[in-house]
């Protein structure tokens, strides 16, 4: 009888590995990675987002991440657009859009439970109707370049001040309607007196530095000079520091409101474990911090310890649960009424 | 029998492929355009003409679309009176460096929208090139406002729909039989006059044409109204693509879409029956 040398191919072993080989196919499927068609926004945000979350997400699930880009809004139709067949497994999803996405039955509920490091999120980032929790998320209230404005405006009220005319740029579309809400409660302590923000917003407007559209058009105005304050995200601290513009927060007398972001699984997504798995990623600490870093996210998950200097750059604990929510309800039933008004009103005001 | 079956096949495809990207999406804007609105929902609910009421009885939706058709028509004058010579230029000249000069014509057509707003941003802002020059030349002492206003989007889309008047213009002055204008001079008109009584109103039905596509891509143009109009003016689409992206109401954006249709519609027969008129006197 003949032996085989051990690792030497004979006529026989080549017969069995060939015959072995449709067994191991699905082994190699699974080796190849895994695609996640994500709605995301594009640009510098991707990027970061990328190399805080994606990148080790993909690593550790064995995914590739397959971008869509485009804003919240655009995505959101996109998602509605497609419900009877879906392009996207996930989405980026803003909050008043993902309630309009949740009445429209386009997004998939989730396991909480299977959701990695969701037992450390604040209790007010669980979506009550069991969908996407809030991932990240950021606080709203003023921004100001310190070299320019040595005495920052405390309060919402003091926007108003004359020593702020032609300093101040406030949002305009995708972000007139919380401009509205919170200009209400700031003024009346109540969101729904919107006759009162919208006679302020009039007095406001003809002495506005400019408007943004998107968040990226705040940033670039900054740099620009056009204006100096702005009712803008505590996250783009970061980011603008970075870019050489000295931004600092201010937390208003009032409270600053609380802007979440959350990812929402697509209805008829047949990836929920990975997309449930990326939502976790969110509040892995390691990204968690990266996040912070790079992007300026307020960490979702309340045990993870940032280094104290960016720590001093973001709300505290305390501070963020004394944050305000926008009353989506009250904006997502309103909004159509306040955007006609805002066009007539105070958009013939503006300079530009 | 058979080259009738497949002469029909052939015109079935264009027939099936404007069925479904164009009859289809507009038969569900006409059932959006008159549903309900319904609160926190996008797509509406029951027939209901609550949206074009809205539209007729405020204010807001008339100026607006003023301020569109003004839009507009003006870009369709400024690429006449810019297009003509260009197109007369190019259906005469002789030159080797036609084909150059083509390509720089049409050149706005192969940039990307957005890519073309920003550079009228870049070039017409306070900070831009145009002020600059304005101002270190002396003709003018602070910046003069170019952006942000009906000024800066009347002048980024006389840009972009430059080629479709002269491109119209042109087919129409190169299937003139030149020998018409030779018969004039031979009579003693001078080039003027041949161009006034001869070229120019045997050119009409190009500048008809023309005129008619400037202006309806005129006034359904979005991007650049946004980019160059900041958030001041308000034409149309722009009030339509509020609706669908931030009051996520498509419902109402699709009535301000079937307006806007049936506006240009409106001004289109109307327009185009006073120019049949008027070429049918002048043929007699």
């Amino acid at each position: 009888m003949r032996v085989s040398k051990p690792g030497s191919l004979t006529r026989r072993g080549l017969i069995a590995a060939a015959a072995a080989a449709p067994l191991a196919r699905p082994y190699i499927a699974h080796a190849e990675p895994i695609p996640l068609v994500l709605g995301t926004n594009g640009g510098e945000e991707y990027k970061t987002m990328y190399e805080a979350v994606y990148s080790g997400f993909e690593k550790k699930y064995n995914a590739k991440i397959v971008p869509v880009f485009a804003d919240g809004a655009t995505l959101l139709n996109k998602v509605i657009a497609e419900k009877a067949n879906p392009s996207m497994d996930v989405s980026i999803t803003y909050q008043g859009g993902w309630d309009i996405g949740k009445a429209e039955g386009v997004f998939e509920r989730v396991d909480f439970k299977a959701i990695p490091n969701s037992d450390k999120i604040y209790e007010f980032m669980r979506d009550p109707d069991g969908y996407g929790p809030f991932c990240n998320f950021t606080a709203w209230g003023i921004c100001y370049n310190k070299d320019e404005i040595k005495k920052p405006p405390l309060s919402f009220k003091d926007l108003w001040k004359p020593d702020y005319k032609g300093q101040l740029m406030v949002g305009g579309v995708y972000h007139w309607q919380i401009h509205i809400a919170a200009f209400a409660y700031a003024w009346t302590g109540d969101q729904s007196k919107t006759d009162v923000a919208f006679d302020k917003m009039k007095q406001l407007a003809p002495d506005l530095a400019g408007f943004y559209g998107l968040t990226s058009d705040a940033q670039s105005k900054f740099q620009q000079g056009i204006g100096n304050i702005a009712t803008w995200y505590s996250r783009t601290v970061q980011r603008l520091n970075a870019a050489g513009v000295p931004l600092a927060f201010q937390t208003p007398e009032e409270g600053a409101f609380i802007y979440p972001i959350s990812y929402q699984a697509v209805k008829g997504t047949k990836k929920l474990d990975l997309v449930e798995k990326l939502m976790g990623e969110m509040y892995n600490p390691e990204a968690s911090v990266k996040l912070a870093e790079l992007n300026g996210y307020i960490p979702g998950n309340r045990e993870v310890k940032l280094p104290p200097k960016l720590a001093a750059t973001m709300l505290t604990y305390d501070e963020v649960l004394k944050a305000h929510s926008w009353d989506w309800k009250l904006i997502n039933d309103k909004q159509d009424a306040w955007l006609s008004r805002w066009n007539a009103e105070i958009r013939p005001l503006l300079k530009g | 029998m058979r080259r009738n079956w497949l002469a029909w096949a052939w015109l079935g495809l264009p027939i099936l492929y404007f069925c479904l990207l164009f009859a289809v999406p507009l038969i569900d804007l006409l059932r959006m355009g008159f549903s309900k609105p319904l609160p926190q929902r996008i797509t509406g609910g029951d027939f209901s003409l609550d949206n074009f009421v809205e539209i007729f009885t405020n204010p807001l939706y008339r100026d607006t679309l003023w301020v569109t058709i003004r839009i507009g028509a003006t870009v369709a004058l400024a690429t006449l009176l810019l297009g003509y010579p260009l197109a007369l230029f190019l259906a005469r000249t002789q030159s080797r460096a036609k084909g150059f000069l083509l390509f720089l014509t049409l050149s706005p057509i192969f940039i990307s929208v957005v890519v073309r707003a920003y550079g009228w941003i870049v070039l017409l802002s306070n900070k831009g090139l145009v002020n600059s020059a304005l101002m270190q030349l002396g003709l003018i002492t602070r910046p003069v406002r170019l952006i942000f206003n009906e000024t800066g989007i009347v002048i980024a889309t006389t840009h972009v729909l430059l080629p479709f008047m002269v491109l119209a213009i042109m087919g129409s002055l190169q299937s003139l039989d030149i020998a018409l204008e030779d018969a004039a001079a031979s009579l003693g008109a001078r080039r003027w006059q041949v161009l006034r009584d001869v070229v120019i109103p045997l050119s009409l039905p190009g500048v008809a044409a023309g005129v008619m596509l400037v202006f309806i891509l005129g006034v359904s143009s979005f991007v650049t109204p946004i980019l160059l109009g900041g958030q001041v003016v308000l034409t149309m689409p722009v009030l339509a693509l509020q609706q669908f992206t931030t009051a996520f109401n498509w419902a109402f954006g699709s009535a301000i879409t079937l307006f806007l249709l049936a506006a240009v519609l409106g001004i289109t027969i109307a327009y185009d029956r006073l120019l049949q008129g008027r070429l049918a006197r002048g043929a007699a």
